[in-house]
């Protein structure tokens, strides 16, 4: 896929091997979206969920009554001090493909920033994993940059291009 | 729109005189006329907010709550140039965040046309921030307990509270009280922080403030009008460095080194520094409060050197 977003904007995909409990959780988790505690990425071994995580599960609801969304157990809410919009960590059922969710997450970003004054900067940071096909491996997709590379990333996004 | 219901449109209407005056105030530097104007029509409105019917729809409570967030907003801006023009610099940030966070929360829950003259105040303070000397800020990362809901009182981290931080519910806005923290975890220096008055404390009469005092200097001289300041344009220039003595290019350095003054000191004789012009922005006060003012543009007032 060519370069389409600035410099100090990341995304990436990567496959994610032996993290059992990912496993159990995307085999239990049947229909849309489920949002997941830091601990599961194995980045951290918080069982915490970061603040926005049920503002944004409370508006896809709101917004979108025909997608199943919840939120695992957690033992508190992480919240940092930072002008930043951090996407509540998911996996994402077979029903609900990647496109899809970062379309809703572009809508989410419209509706969270509409309130931005013109010299504010609002960095996101996402983090989805997700099942290439019923039986396939788990991939995780990563970005972290400006609202506007994220809007390049969402429109473009197509992920028959990275998977070859 | 500013205003989706006609109730709040009259109400707003009703008062948009007395805010106009408040605003001229404001330009001649009237600064507690217009804080007292301001709070006049802040009793008004909020007088006739609290007898709207309960039978009203959740947008006439929700317009209400804008309407006085529009007037308070009004006041932080007032309450900053006081700051300002009292060289109270480090409290002026602060009132200039609470300007910007009215702001937000006007945007958020409106839509275009809104009155000009909060375009005007977010460029104004876009470019007032430029002035101040903070480029990092204190950002803490903690572990919380459920927050509780400033509307419902329940969990707003749960399902079982409707309501979403920072949205309108009849004219209450929604927003999470953390009871309890139960883990600091980290304080870091960053440059996109959630709160901006998490600064790094600096006194009034630090030299960092020399632009912000500049510009304190000019509007109490009257060079400038609150409501006319435009925008900044920053310049390096070179002036002669006061700190190095000047010699003949082939005559011994004065700093002692025993070489000649072309080979050792002759580039520091010049350094290097950042001039801010404040460009101001003419505008008409009864045209900005009332949409459709055509600012005018001239020539800079007054040069500063930081």
């Amino acid at each position: 896929m060519e370069n389409i977003v600035e410099h100090k904007d990341a995304f990436k995909i990567e496959q994610i091997d032996d993290n059992p409990e990912l496993t159990s959780l995307m085999q239990t988790n049947t229909k849309g979206i489920l949002c997941v505690p830091e601990s599961v990425t194995k980045q951290s071994s918080h069982n915490v969920v970061m603040r926005q995580t049920y503002d944004f599960a409370k508006w896809l609801k709101k917004s979108r009554k025909d997608i199943t969304i919840d939120v695992a157990e957690s033992e508190g809410i992480k919240s940092l001090r930072s002008g930043d919009l951090w996407i509540p960590i998911v996996i994402l059922a077979s029903d609900m493909s990647v496109q899809v969710f970062l379309g809703l997450v572009s809508n989410y970003i419209y509706d969270r920033i509409k309130g931005a004054l013109k010299h504010d900067r609002t960095d996101v940071h996402i983090q989805v994993y997700y099942k290439e096909n019923a039986e396939g491996v788990i991939r995780k997709f990563t970005y972290n940059g400006s609202v506007e590379g994220f809007e390049k990333v969402a429109k473009k996004f197509n992920i028959n291009k990275f998977l070859g | 729109m500013m205003f989706r219901t006609d109730i709040c449109r009259a109400l707003a209407d009703s008062v948009w005189e007395e805010i106009s005056n408040a605003m001229q105030s404001v330009q001649t530097m009237n600064l507690e006329g217009a804080s007292r104007e301001l709070e006049l029509v802040a009793e008004i409105v909020t007088e006739k907010t609290n007898a709207f019917s309960d039978d009203y729809h959740d947008d006439v409570f929700n317009d209400g709550f804008i309407l006085k967030q529009f007037i308070n907003l009004l006041n932080d801006y007032v309450y900053f140039w006081k700051l300002l023009v009292s060289n109270k610099f480090s409290n002026s940030w602060s009132a200039l965040q609470d300007v910007q966070d009215r702001l937000r929360t006007i945007y958020r829950s409106t839509s275009e046309p809104r009155p000009q003259i909060l375009s005007h105040i977010e460029g104004q303070c876009g470019e007032l921030e430029k002035l101040y000397p903070y480029q990092v800020f204190a950002s803490v990362g903690m572990v919380e307990k459920e927050a509780e809901c400033s509307i419902c009182g329940k969990s707003i981290d749960s399902f079982e509270c409707q309501h979403i931080r920072g949205e309108l519910y009849r004219g209450r806005q929604a927003y999470g009280i953390v009871k309890q923290i139960k883990q600091l975890e980290e304080v870091s220096l960053v440059t996109n922080p959630a709160d901006k008055r998490c600064t790094i404390q600096l006194l009034d009469t630090s030299e960092q403030f020399s632009g912000v005092k500049s510009l304190a200097k000019g509007t109490r001289d009257k060079v400038l009008a609150p409501l006319d300041f435009g925008h900044l344009e920053f310049k390096r220039i070179r002036k002669p460095n006061n700190e190095i003595t000047v010699v003949g290019r082939n005559d011994l350095c004065p700093c002692g080194s025993g070489k000649k003054f072309k080979k050792c000191c002759i580039d520091k004789s010049y350094i290097e520094t950042t001039h801010v012009e404040i460009v101001p922005k003419i505008i008409n006060v009864a045209n900005l409060v009332q949409l459709s003012s055509q600012a005018i543009q001239a020539k800079p007032l007054i040069v500063l050197v930081r």
